[in-house]
């Protein structure tokens, strides 16, 4: 089969790797979408990497034994080689899993685990079957185009009472916007780059402030009648930038101004 | 943090994914949301010019790039 490997320095290519053969839970995935993530920055840097990309949609091919899955399926592939058996596995938080399985331990395949490839080796508990006439590209979303931020919203509660801050507006960032819409809360995003603030602001959101702007926190009060943010998800991973350092917003009526001294 | 965190009151929470018995519900957002998705997916790409690809990631003039392996 064919699959990407990054080569050199914004170097990458297409190599041919053994086919793949389901074994025990392992099944393998015909990949017909594969959602870039952030590989780039490995392409940028020349990280020499075999097996790249966590993101798919496809249809299971072949299987090794009965599963939650059969043959024909369609599904969504969800990350990582978690293990199924620790305590943060069983109760559904198996990204966070301490005792990830080694691929070619699990099946004998030296080939890597990526999803930028035409086939995937994966637990049948990590495809999430599709519903009937869903895309396959719509399918693949259900990784990182809107999961982080779907966990994030599934955590903080986020509903219609809410004024959403999402700082960074990109593929993550995005589908923060996205999912908030969703849920008909209200969106401010922070992003200085022109197509991506555009991009948001087509997906929803109301207002996406600059953070090289001066008086871009004066601004993100102004949005916000000086009451600050409710519920806000960092997907910049700039400090200085962060939601945190932005979102003033608490139960306990802190006053704008410390905000601005926290800013 | 004291400043950043404390002082406010914030809850602070770590995101990576979801929980897997949301699966069904992460599915009802898709399904609720195509003509966003189509929005937030830019590009779409073959796998073979996964070169052109990472350098529009690079550029960030995108949104959501999908390979397509089989092109």
């Amino acid at each position: 089969m064919k699959a990407v490997r990054i080569s050199g320095e914004r170097q990458a290519e297409l190599i041919d790797l053994p086919d793949l053969e389901a074994k025990g839970e392992y099944m393998v995935v015909k990949i017909h979408a594969t959602p870039m993530c952030t590989e780039y920055k490995a392409y940028r840097a020349g990280h020499l990497w075999q097996g790249i990309g966590h993101e798919a949609a496809g249809e299971v091919v072949e299987v090794a034994q009965p599963g939650k899955v059969k043959v024909g399926d369609r599904v969504a592939v969800m990350p990582q080689l978690p293990c199924g058996r620790c305590a943060l596995c069983l109760k559904g938080e198996y990204i966070h899993c301490q005792y990830l399985e080694n691929l070619t331990e699990a099946t004998g395949y030296e080939g890597g685990n990526g999803t930028y490839a035409q086939y995937v080796l994966k637990q049948d508990w990590l495809l999430l079957p599709l519903p009937d006439g869903m895309s396959y590209e719509h399918a693949g979303m259900a990784c990182c185009g809107l999961g982080p931020t779907f966990g994030a919203m599934q955590l903080m509660q986020v509903d219609a009472f809410d004024t959403v801050l999402v700082t960074g507006l990109g593929p993550v960032g995005l589908g923060a916007v996205v999912n908030a819409v969703y849920r008909a809360a209200r969106v401010i995003g922070v992003e200085g780059q022109p197509f991506r603030a555009n991009l948001a602001q087509e997906l929803g959101a109301e207002t996406v402030i600059d953070p090289a702007e001066e008086g871009a926190l004066e601004q993100l009060m102004e949005l916000t009648d000086g009451l600050g943010i409710d519920k806000a998800i960092d997907c910049c991973g700039a400090p200085r930038r962060s939601a945190c350092v932005l979102t003033r917003r608490d139960a306990r009526g802190t006053s704008p101004s410390s905000a601005k001294q926290a800013s | 943090m004291s400043q950043d965190l404390i002082r406010k009151g914030l809850t602070l929470h770590g995101a990576w994914h979801y929980n897997l018995g949301d699966a069904s519900r992460i599915m009802q957002v898709i399904r609720g949301c195509g003509d966003l998705l189509d929005k937030q997916i830019t590009h779409t790409c073959p796998m073979s010019s996964v070169r052109e690809a990472f350098e529009l990631q690079l550029t960030g003039d995108c949104g959501k790039v999908v390979l397509y392996p089989w092109e």
